[in-house]
């Protein structure tokens, strides 16, 4: 995982080197749009071989990566959610299914929690605030 | 003598009822916002004021400018209890104030903020009344020349936050500078690695990203890394319990008043903000502090210099924004706006014109920063209780936060898209020994840097000699040269050919 992180970065840096080079490295009596990125990408890339060949290898932490998976593949779900029936409806429906299904907290205590919650966002957001959270095609 | 008799006639104008009220309620509604991750002080400031169309000028302002600086308040808060940084200027304040939460100190952490964010705006106003127009002259003075010297000081700074794998954090240092060129080119109205998207022609937000990689990456890690909160103590933690001990406070209130100063000299600098403050003020500490290494691992003195540092400098930012009618930061920038609605104008004149508003407004800065102080120490207790909310409901409740935190910034849903992928890929990164800092204080410095630079060389006639000319701009780069040499020349002079041999495990930063 630490390798493929190495070549990732030695390709974003790539990428911005050769991207940056079209928007010209100088221009009249200054630098171009393209000189930071081209100057930095570069940079990047011979750090990046250099910690590929040299630095040090972390070790991939495959129980921990796997256990993150999952409150980001709920919010995932949330996020399929917001465009379905709406953003605080989508957010409202997530603390009590990752309560119950993950947690095992009982429906009454998960109900509680996501009123108290919500209730708060809100309260703060939508009344207060007045931020205008999308509906969905349904909601 | 004539600026005390000024202060005290602005203290008692804001002292009366209705300014007090003004005050108290500006401060009350900043510190909420500036809790809830997202919000921030400019939008907080935008979202007041049409409320303060039918108020009187003095009045209104009063409860403005309490808004903003309560806000630098508030900001800590969620940084410290949940790695959440209130708004942007916290963010340093979370690398220190977070550690020392999970180690059970969250209280002092708190207690330490607060103290040090009263004594930083203290500072910052007391230097604001003697010294405004004077600080504002030659905040003036700092044009692109010297800005870019000063960008170049402070981007040498990020050595001291690259970590014990030095050569990851200049990568995370690459990453945040080349972030920070997506979107329009502000000075060649050129579009960057935008892939044709029309929500990065602004450039990627700074809100997002740190909500992303300090919030939501947290909740990610904390799912397998999980707080275990059955030893906090069951009973009601009290403010007394959260109190600075005699040697801590000793350690706090020089940091706190030096920090003020620091900050509040970068707020006066057009364009720096209170973001920037705080970013400088904790390297600043970093660099001048007897315990080093253990500034970014729950150090007290990293969440002192931070919070004086960004407290200070929302003070600082009035000083030109009165006396020359030019914003220090983008909320007094707003303010300039509202100023203007009420039929004044900033400038020289406005200290002789409406002196019982200038000085109203001063004077309701200390009685302000008074009552946050108040409100902040109160809600210390209530706070510490979060703590004691399992991991469970917290990985939920934090994602909640995020999200909602998120849209509110720009109503952008492409922003909460892009705040759960930086969260992702904050969590590898940092999974596999990346640090977060140094790519946001790139991230942060670049746009000013890249800008200072170009209108540099478009003054110079592409010519470099426009930093060399500039006595300011010099001095700022003999110091940055002097701060990128000296670290190498102290380990040269230090290493005798005796312990040549063992000296090899040395750090290389």
């Amino acid at each position: 995982m630490d390798k493929i992180t190495k070549i990732g970065l030695m390709l974003v840096g790539l990428y911005f080197t050769i991207k940056g080079s079209g928007y010209g490295f100088w221009y009249n009596s200054g630098p171009g749009g393209g000189f930071l990125p081209m100057v930095i990408g570069i940079l990047l890339i011979v750090l990046s071989i250099y910690s590929f060949f040299r630095g040090t290898t972390e070790k991939f932490k495959k129980q921990e990566f796997l256990a993150a998976l999952k409150p980001f593949s709920g919010i995932l779900l949330t996020l399929a959610g917001i465009n379905l029936i709406g953003f605080f409806p989508s957010v409202m429906l997530f603390i009590p299914i990752w309560l119950i299904i993950i947690e095992k907290y009982k429906l009454q205590k998960a109900v509680l929690i996501d009123v108290a919650v919500t209730g708060v966002m809100y309260s703060i957001f939508s009344v207060w605030l007045r931020v205008p959270f999308p509906s969905g095609i349904l909601f | 003598m004539g600026n005390v008799a000024l202060i005290l006639s602005g203290v008692v104008t804001a002292l009366a009822p209705g300014n007090l009220v003004a005050a108290i309620s500006g401060a009350f509604m900043g510190l909420l916002v500036g809790t809830m991750p997202g919000i921030g002080s400019l939008a907080g400031v935008a979202l007041l004021l049409p409320l303060t169309f039918k108020m009187h000028p003095t009045t209104a302002i009063i409860m403005l400018a309490a808004l903003y600086y309560s806000n630098m308040y508030g900001g800590s808060f969620s940084a410290i209890l949940l790695n959440i940084p209130g708004d942007s200027p916290a963010v340093m304040t979370s690398l220190d104030g977070y550690p020392l939460s999970k180690n059970g100190k969250a209280g002092k952490a708190l207690f330490t903020s607060v103290i040090s964010s009263f004594i930083g705006g203290t500072v910052g106003v007391i230097l604001l009344s003697i010294m405004g127009p004077v600080l504002s002259m030659v905040g003036v003075k700092f044009g692109p020349a010297e800005l870019t010297a000063l960008y170049l000081l402070a981007l040498t700074s990020i050595g001291w936050l690259l970590g014990d794998k030095p050569l990851r954090g200049l990568q995370m240092t690459c990453i945040g500078i080349l972030l920070a060129t997506v979107g329009v080119d502000a000075t060649l109205g050129q579009p960057r690695f935008t892939f044709g998207n029309i929500n990065l022609l602004s450039g990627i937000s700074f809100i997002p990203l740190v909500i992303g990689a300090f919030g939501f990456s947290q909740v990610l890690d904390l799912m397998f890394n999980r707080v275990d909160t059955k030893n906090i103590s069951k009973k009601r933690l009290t403010l007394k319990e959260s109190f600075l001990n005699k040697e801590e406070l000793k350690t706090v209130i020089p940091i706190a008043l030096r920090s003020g100063i620091l900050g509040n000299f970068i707020g006066i600098l057009p364009g720096a903000g209170a973001t920037s403050a705080a970013f400088l003020g904790y390297i600043f500490q970093k660099k001048v502090s007897k315990e080093p290494e253990m500034i970014g691992k729950g150090s007290i003195e990293g969440v002192s210099a931070a919070e004086a540092s960004n407290n200070g400098a929302a003070m600082g930012s009035f000083a030109p924004l009165l006396t020359l009618g030019i914003p220090g930061s983008g909320t007094s920038a707003v303010l300039l706006g509202g100023l203007m609605m009420w039929g004044l104008r900033p400038g020289p004149l406005l200290f002789t014109e409406n002196p019982e508003f200038v000085w109203g407004l001063i004077g309701s800065m200390y009685i302000g920063n008074i009552i946050c102080l108040i409100i902040a120490l109160a809600c210390i207790p209530f706070l510490m209780s979060i703590l004691r909310v399992p991991s469970a409901v917290m990985i939920p409740a934090i994602s909640t936060v995020c999200l909602v935190g998120t849209y509110s910034v720009n109503n952008s849903m492409f922003d909460v898209y892009f705040m759960v992928g930086a969260g992702f890929v904050s969590y590898l990164l940092k999974s596999s020994g990346y640090p977060a800092a140094p790519l946001l204080l790139a991230f942060v410095l670049t746009p000013g840097l890249e800008s200072a630079v170009r209108r540099s060389f478009d003054i110079g006639g592409g010519s470099a000699r426009i930093f060399i000319e500039k006595p300011i701009a010099l001095t700022f780069l003999i110091l940055t040269l002097g701060f990128c040499i000296a670290p190498t020349l102290i380990k040269m002079l230090k290493r005798s050919p005796k312990k040549e041999g063992r000296k090899n495990r040395e750090q290389p930063l």
